[in-house]
């Protein structure tokens, strides 16, 4: 057999590295990442995990028929003023399937949270699957990566307003999500512990395909 | 051949014959349901939850079988001490078995409850009302607070009252009834009114609905877990003319909404003659350190042989237990429990209707001791750090009151 030229093999050895150098650097990006896109009311659409890596998020998972999530709403709306204060993105998130878009509208202007703060709408209950939220209301502290991914800093109750179904104080005597918020946006360790949130669960239906 | 016929027989009988068990607990789940979710969660209940619908059940599948499975429901606060509370709604094992395997998943809940159709609200408003004029607006946030309203009233008999509007009585939590036949509190509010021009919030007065020493509750009352309250066959109220006092307890709902009472009294039947009246038990002079639990003993002397027909109890955030016992004048001087609420909630506190009144003899003694938590562990403690608790208005102060339904005795 002939010997392979060493130009040839040069260059064979050349392409072999620059594919492999392709799939290792590209391989997420090379299966063509999608960022999670959700509904927004009024209707629109937002991609709550997309941002610049080191960003603040909290998401509250609400569910409009769920009496303590309602109960909570002036507080709720309360630490969205602060986060919006502090430069953190606060999003309210159904994630239940049943309302439609004009229930959640009127849902949103009875409880004065129409045009005060963002609302999403995860009706495949992706983002409730991927933050691990199971409860309403629930509130998630998350940490972007810039990737589309998260370090998740809180998960649980917004307060002590509620300490057992039919428990409820005249007013809340703690903030846990309010004060993990804080700690994290002014660079201080997370605060723990951190407690269940109570309230009505979230029924997901089968995972989509 | 006759082995074949008989094992086609045997196959056939064994294929088409439903699972017996499987068929029985599927309808005893739903029928379940309905005669313990339903009267609260369901069409005429006044609970903010609904389960009044196959649907609402589903997509509240896990928390409805977490709180059966914890007892939590049906609320039933107090321990039946042997006379039979009316209200009972405490679980059998198996029925509560029965429930927690068909809310076990998704499935099994969907085949369990098919059969459950949508329970509408009794749509039929009852000809005569009791409405105040004006409602009140409750803010979107804070603790329960007391307000009463009047409404007038033409003189009658009644066995009980109930919602007339059910289901919209959001945000009451507790309601309890007097007679006030001089309309002394539409005096009161008119004063008011005319003192400091219509005050912003509406109808009724930031006060208690006793009308001197005749004590709300002495028309029964109602509450989230009893939207409908009844005295037991053979008793009434004799209402007089004049106004109705309507004390309501209201929690915010997280918005501003109106509290408007809307009631219906459920007439006596021809039978009911044997006219109830009320005993008050106040705590008064109420005292409870900061961090501190304290106890109180409230005592009534009967002074002529009466039959016990319920109890209400009225309590805020501090009260935690209640345990209501007669004393009897024999010899040993023995202590009857009639009722015991370990773990007191005015979220389901009721009025509590005995199945059987209750004799009690002259000179026996009514005693109801109370425990109260001004603790950091007080699940509903509203202050940190803790506050000093007065008897006064919630959400601050504490109203507790007992009040004893009794009827004069008759020979048996």
């Amino acid at each position: 057999m002939k010997p392979v030229p060493s130009r040839v093999m040069r260059a064979w050895l050349l392409c072999t590295l620059l594919a492999l150098a392709t799939v290792f650097a590209g391989g997420c990006a090379s299966s063509a990442r999608r960022p999670l896109c959700l509904a927004t009311l009024p209707p629109g659409t937002a991609t709550p995990l997309e941002g610049a890596r080191g960003t603040l998020v909290v998401l509250i998972f609400l569910s409009p028929e769920c009496p303590i999530a309602n109960a909570m709403m002036p507080d709720i709306l309360a630490l969205s003023d602060e986060a919006k204060a502090r430069g953190v993105s606060l999003s309210l998130v159904h994630t239940t399937q049943w309302p439609s878009d004009r229930e959640l509208t009127e849902h949103a202007r009875a409880f004065n949270a129409q045009g005060r703060v963002t609302i999403l709408v995860d009706r495949p209950q992706e983002l409730a699957r991927r933050v691990g939220a199971t409860v309403t209301p629930e509130g998630a502290l998350l940490r972007l990566d810039g990737e589309g991914g998260f370090e998740r800093l809180y998960l649980g109750r917004i307060n002590d307003l509620y300490t057992a179904i039919g428990r409820r104080r005249a007013a809340a005597t703690s903030s846990d999500l309010r004060d993990a918020m804080r700690a994290a946006s002014e660079g201080r360790p997370r605060p723990m512990p951190q407690p269940k949130a109570i309230g009505c669960f979230i029924e997901f239906s089968a995972p989509s395909s | 051949m006759l082995h074949r016929i008989l094992c086609t027989i045997f196959l056939t009988l064994v294929v088409s014959t439903p699972a017996r068990g499987d068929s029985e607990a599927s309808e005893s789940a739903a029928a379940l349901v309905l005669r313990h979710c339903s009267p609260c969660h369901g069409g005429d209940g006044a609970a903010p939850l609904r389960l009044d619908s196959f649907d609402r059940l589903l997509r509240n599948r896990q928390l409805a079988r977490l709180l059966i499975e914890d007892g939590t429901m049906p609320p039933s606060i107090a321990l039946d001490s042997g006379n039979g509370l009316l209200t009972t709604r405490r679980l059998r094992t198996d029925d509560r078995a029965t429930l927690l395997s068909a809310l076990a998943t998704r499935a099994s809940a969907m085949e369990a409850f098919k059969s459950l159709t949508t329970i509408a609200p009794n749509s039929l408003v009852p000809s005569v009302l009791l409405e105040p004029e004006r409602p009140w607006t409750i803010g979107a946030a804070g603790g329960a607070q007391i307000r009463t309203f009047f409404a007038a009233t033409d003189a009658q008999r009644v066995r009980g009252v109930r919602f007339a509007q059910p289901g919209t009585q959001a945000p009451i939590r507790l309601l309890t009834l007097a007679a006030d036949p001089r309309r002394t509190l539409r005096q009161l509010e008119a004063r008011l009114v005319s003192n400091t021009a219509p005050p912003a919030d509406g109808g009724g007065i930031e006060a208690m609905g006793n009308i001197g020493l005749v004590p709300s509750g002495a028309l029964g009352g109602l509450s989230l877990v009893q939207p409908r309250f009844e005295l037991p066959a053979g008793f009434c109220f004799e209402v007089p003319a004049g106004d109705l006092a309507i004390e309501t307890t209201s929690e915010p709902i997280g918005r501003a909404v109106e509290v408007l009472p809307t009631l219906a009294w459920i007439p006596a039947r021809k039978e009911d003659a044997r006219a109830v009246r009320a005993i008050a038990m106040p705590a008064v002079a109420l005292l409870v350190k900061a961090d501190t639990c304290a106890s109180m003993t409230l005592t009534h002397t009967i002074a002529a042989d009466v039959d016990v027909v319920a109890i209400l109890v009225k309590g805020g955030a501090f009260l935690r237990s209640v345990e209501f016992e007669v004393q009897s004048t024999d010899e040993h001087r023995r202590a009857t429990p009639l009722l015991t609420v370990p773990d007191f909630r005015m979220a389901f506190a009721e009025p509590w209707v005995f199945t059987r009144a209750v004799r009690v003899g002259a000179g026996s003694i009514l005693r109801a001791r109370l425990g109260f938590d001004n603790t950091a562990d007080n699940p509903q403690q509203p202050s940190r750090p803790t506050l000093e608790v007065r008897s006064g208005l919630p959400p601050l102060g504490e109203d507790t009151m007992v009040v004893v339904l009794v009827a004069d005795a008759v020979s048996r």
